[in-house]
This record gives structure tokens, sequence and C-alpha cells, in this order.
């Protein structure tokens, strides 16, 4: 089931997503276009460079639109088609809530992947140049910045997306399930912002709590480390902080992770014992 | 026949406002139920609770001997008194998800009401008029051989032209060995087609009775009971 129901979110979310993809691909094209053909025009006036800086900067906006573009329509659709009427044709499928909640984190996570692909292409193609990975790389090696860092940063980003996903969805949850005592209706959007913030609060804290744990236990007080007193002196501690930069990323993949296993049980359990379709 | 749908002290809140209160009764198969009670009697919650949307703060509910969870979602088809599919799917899209997820699901039969009706199937669901839009929901409803049907409202907001499609279509689909529960407030509309009725009132279960009992026993209509009982 859970796959059907994959390929049903899949569905619904790429048909406005490969619409946006269509826009941002014409802008992106025109603005190559405009490049290719003033690649050699001698302009004395200045127009030529004003009108290219404008249609390349549409091509920005339009990219950055249409990824973060992706991230809300990602939480407006896991809203509507859980907690508004489509959720009560969800809700009574023959399907567990687990696989409900699970279907929209790895289609969402998924759109969203490939959201950040067309932006790169569509950047690529705006800009008539593709940047040499290798170069870039090898570049920031001879700089003291090993391999790993690289490969870490990619894992970090993309456990970061649907960690993200996971802390609006579990806010929604909470917001369209929660149960007052008031005779009035609770605003349950109003609620689900108000989970979010308390969600996000709790989540940095013990995010920033264990980091400075870890920092004082392997690098010691930092008001007396060496990279401090490096920093302080305007000289580099390439090796202290690499080895800083290690660990912290070590501890973001797994809170990331572990907080977002933690979240999604807590969904998913609401979703079962306090679905309130009203 | 047997029993289907089994509630024993299900009680619902909606903080202090009552939904339901200790609400125990029994449903057996191949019943034509008729759900009645004014607005805000209880009439929806108990439908919801029934299709899993809504979880009772108390009591137990057994579909076919099972509890509310996927295996008695199984068993249950469910039109809600609001319209749920989504704007931007085509009637075929909705036929092509109803055949994946529902194993009871048959789409000649819906294909062949909507051929009835005049629909085209590649019409976008935003296009369909509101009657039309009630009318394809009912339909694939309608087209599974459930055990339980639950119909929340289903001739709610229409002209009576289709509220004679809507009973025509429940009656002439719905599985004989099934229960088929009709929340409305229009008796007068399904009188003629109900076995038995419930009254809810203010979430409690105020009678339970055959179509015929109350006309032998009371001497009355069930239009004319309802209105005594709830009278204001």
């Amino acid at each position: 089931m859970l796959g059907k129901l994959l390929k049903y979110d899949m569905k619904r979310q790429m048909k406005l997503l490969f619409a946006a993809y269509l826009v941002v691909g014409l802008v992106a094209g025109f603005s190559a276009i405009f490049r290719l053909v003033f690649r050699n025009f001698e302009d004395t006036t200045g127009v030529v460079g004003i009108v290219r800086t404008l249609v390349t900067g549409l091509a920005i906006v339009a990219v950055a639109v249409m990824v973060v573009g992706t991230f809300i329509y990602a939480v407006l659709y896991f809203r509507k088609n859980l907690f508004k009427d489509e959720g009560y044709l969800m809700h009574t499928l023959p399907v567990k809530s687990w696989q409900l909640y699970m279907s929209k984190v790895i289609s969402s996570t998924l759109c969203s992947f490939l959201s950040i692909l067309v932006a790169v292409a569509a950047i690529c193609l705006a800009f008539l140049h593709i940047p040499d990975v290798a170069d870039i790389m090898s570049g920031a090696m001879a700089v003291g910045i090993p391999k790993w860092f690289f490969i870490v940063t990619i894992i970090v980003f993309c456990i970061a997306i649907p960690a993200n996903l996971v802390q609006f969805y579990v806010s929604l949850v909470f917001g369209y399930t929660i149960q007052t005592n008031t005779k009035t209706p609770v605003n349950r959007d109003l609620m689900s912002v108000i989970s979010y913030i308390v969600i996000y609060m709790v989540q940095q804290v013990a995010m920033i709590g264990v980091m400075l744990v870890w920092v004082a236990m392997n690098i010691g007080k930092i008001t007396d480390s060496k990279l401090m007193n490096a920093a302080m002196a305007g000289t580099q501690a390439p090796e202290e902080l690499l080895q800083m930069m290690w660990g912290l990323y070590a501890i973001s993949i797994v809170l990331m992770v572990l907080l977002s296993v933690v979240l999604s049980v807590l969904s998913v359990l609401r979703m079962e014992k306090r679905l309130n379709l009203s | 026949m047997e029993e289907l749908i089994r509630c024993k002290g299900v009680s619902k809140k909606y903080g202090r406002t009552l939904g339901l209160e200790d609400l125990s009764l029994s449903i057996a198969s191949g019943k034509i139920v008729g759900i009645l009670g004014p607005n805000g009697s209880g009439k929806t919650t108990f439908i919801k609770v029934l299709s899993g949307l809504l979880m009772p703060e108390a009591g137990e509910v057994l579909i076919d001997g099972k509890p509310i969870g996927t295996e008695s979602k199984a068993l249950v088809s469910y039109l809600p008194e609001r319209p749920y599919f989504s704007d931007a799917m085509r009637i075929s899209e909705v036929i092509d998800f109803f055949e994946e997820f529902y194993r009871d699901f048959q789409r000649e039969a819906a294909e062949r009401m909507l051929q009835t009706l005049g629909l085209d199937p590649e019409r976008k669901i935003s296009a369909l008029s509101k009657g039309n839009r009630e009318k394809v929901q009912l339909i694939l409803v309608m087209s599974r051989k459930a055990k339980v049907y639950l119909l929340d409202e289903p001739m709610g907001g229409v002209d009576p032209a289709a509220r004679d499609f809507i009973l025509k279509t429940i009656l002439t689909n719905y599985n004989e060995d099934a229960s088929v529960l009709i929340s409305t407030h229009l008796i007068s509309d399904v009188e003629n087609v109900l076995d038995d009725v419930i009254f809810i009132k203010q979430g409690r279960l105020a009678l339970y009775k055959s179509v015929d009992e109350i006309r032998m026993e009371e001497n009355k209509s069930v239009d004319a009971l309802f209105r005594e009982v709830f009278a204001c």
C-alpha cells in the first residue's frame, strides 16, 4: 500500500511542480539566449549589460521561488491531503497511518531533491556556465579542506530536507488533532504554528546543548582553546577547526535522524489515536 | 442475520460540547438503517466514529467483529457530507484511485453509472457542478461491494430529481448482505426505503426501531414520529 500511496502523492505533487519547472526552464533559457546573442556585442551605452543583469536576476528569482515554493507546497499538500476535505478520503482508505505519513515524507523529499537539481541546471543554463566540481574540490583541498568535508556536507544537506519537512508535519499533526475544553472551535492553523514554534525551540535547545557539551568535552574551554586563540590572532587553525567541524557534523546527523524518528513516531501515534477530522 | 456493527458505551466530546454519550447499539446485516436527528444531534459524529475519522474517548466499536482500523476500513464504504476528491483530479483518475485501494471496487459498475449520467470520465472534478460532484462521489462509493455503507447526508443540498437519482443508485447498487446507514433529515424522501431507524438526540440513542414497528405500534409515519420526538 505504501507504494500505491507514493505513486499517488508523487503524481499529485509533480503536476504542479512540472509547471514550475517549465517556467523556470523558459526563464533560464531566455537568459541563456540573451547571453549567447550579445556575447560579442560592443555596448557603449551599457543598456545590454543592464538588460542582461535583469534577465539573469529574473532567472535567479524564478529558481529561488521554485525551490522555496516546492517546500511550501509540500507542507500545504500535507495539510490539505490529510487534514482538510481530502483527509476524509485518505483516512478512510484501508492503509495504516504510518503509511499515509511516510508516503508524504518520502514523496515530498524526492520532489525537493528534484527541484534542487532543476534549480542547479537552470542556474548553469542561465549563466551558460557549468562549474567544474573537480576543480573546486582540488582548490579547496589545496588549502587543507579534506574530501570527506564535501561528502559529509552533502549528507547533512540531504538529511536536513526530510528533517525539516518532518518538523512541519508534526506541527500540523499536533495542530489539527489538538483538543481543548473551550466551547468555541480552535483555529487549527494557529495551533499548528504554535506547535511549530515549540518544537523548533525544543529542537534547537537540544541541538545546541549537545553540541556545546561535545565542544567542551573534546576541545576544552572554548575561550581557552587553540582555535579561539588562533581566531583572535587572525591565524588559521585548520586541523582543530576540521576536527570540530567533523564532530559537529556527526552530531548534527545523529540528532537530525534521531529527532526526525521521534517526531515521526509521535505524528503517527497522534494520527492513530487522536484523529479528529471535523 | 449476522451482527455487522456493534457499539458499546461510545462517547465523544468536542471540548465541552457533547458529540455522543454512552451510545450502545448493534446493527445487523442486510438492513437499510436511517440515522435520524436534528442538526447537531450527533448523526455525523456517529458515522465518523464508524468510519475511523473520529476517535471516541470511551467505548468500543466493532465492524464485523473488527475494531476500527485498517481491516474495518476495508469493509466500509463511506460517503461524507462534503466533496472529498481533489479538484485537480479527473473522474478517470478517481476511478483508478478507487480501483487501486479497494479490492471490492467494481470498475465496470462505476463506468456504467457514469455513462448513464452522461459524464465524460476525462472531465476534471473542478469542472463538475455541485450536484454532479455529489453524484460522482456516490457512484464511486456505491460501486464497492462493501459490507457497510455509511452515507452521510447523501441528499443534502440537491434538487428533488437528483435525490431520486441518488436513492435509485443506492437501492440498485448496494450489496444485499451489507448494511446501509443513511444519515439524513430529509425523512420523507428516504422513509419508504428504510428497514430500521435510529433517532439520535443530543448524542444519545433516543429510539431504535424497525419502520414496520413504528407504523404498527405508533400508528404513525417515521416523519410524524420524528416531528413528535424532536419537537422544539
